[in-house]
């Protein structure tokens, strides 16, 4: 686990995932995958915009059936 | 009606009781997908899966409203296993009634598709050689790409 700093720069999914990638490159790469869905505050992202507080999760490839 | 299910079920009992409420329906479909023991590899165990507790309905709740826009059809029935399974165990039964075939065939067709590539449910194969999260196939993209196509051309 690691905890990361998010400052008042990053507004969109778009600048949080560049923010992760200069920590760490492969999961950068990883979360950038068109099959990684982005999920923000339980909901299905249908924007970019991120705001303080919000909850997002990046979710591997799914598989159901 | 969505139900997503630590525990087996009897897709013969769940057809039976759809069939008892489509009233006057003409037509009903049916999918049953099971576990297979892939004899292509070391062979399938068991399988385990996983979904996001609340979000996963949800999305499903909108996917039975989009295809209950898509065509003439009821309520669908779609039940879907998570946790742990063996083969031939079912993991996914959909059910779809309609006045004609063709709107439940394409309507049943479609919930496939986007249950295997869009839904929120990670699929864990265990087998006697290991551990894998399993990913859709192309085809499978392939197969839900198909009504995004037809979208653009109505």
């Amino acid at each position: 686990m690691r905890e990361l700093q998010i400052g008042d720069s990053v507004r969109n999914l778009r600048e949080l995932v560049d923010l992760i990638a200069k920590g760490d490159e492969r999961l950068g790469a990883a979360l950038s995958e068109k099959s990684v869905q982005t999920i923000i505050n339980e909901r299905v992202s249908t924007g970019e915009a991120i705001s303080d507080s919000d909850e997002i999760a990046f979710l591997p490839p799914v598989s159901g059936g | 009606m969505i139900r997503i299910s630590p525990s087996s079920f009897d897709p013969g009992k769940e057809l039976s009781a759809f069939e008892q409420n489509v009233g006057d329906a003409g037509a009903i479909v049916s999918f049953l997908g099971r576990v297979r023991a892939d004899e292509r590899k070391a062979g399938v165990t068991a399988l385990y899966l996983e979904h996001y507790p609340g979000v996963t309905e949800r999305m499903l709740g909108a996917l039975e409203t989009e295809a209950r826009g898509r065509w003439a059809i009821d309520e669908p029935l779609i039940i879907h296993r998570v946790g742990d399974m063996t083969p031939g165990e079912p993991i996914v039964f959909v059910c779809v009634s309609a006045r004609h075939r063709r709107d439940a065939f394409e309507a049943a067709d479609f919930l496939m598709d986007y249950l295997k590539t869009k839904a929120l449910f990670w699929k864990k194969e265990i087998t006697s050689d290991g551990e894998r999260w399993i990913e859709p196939r192309k085809q499978d993209y392939k197969d839900a790409a198909r009504w995004d196509e037809r979208d653009k051309d109505n």
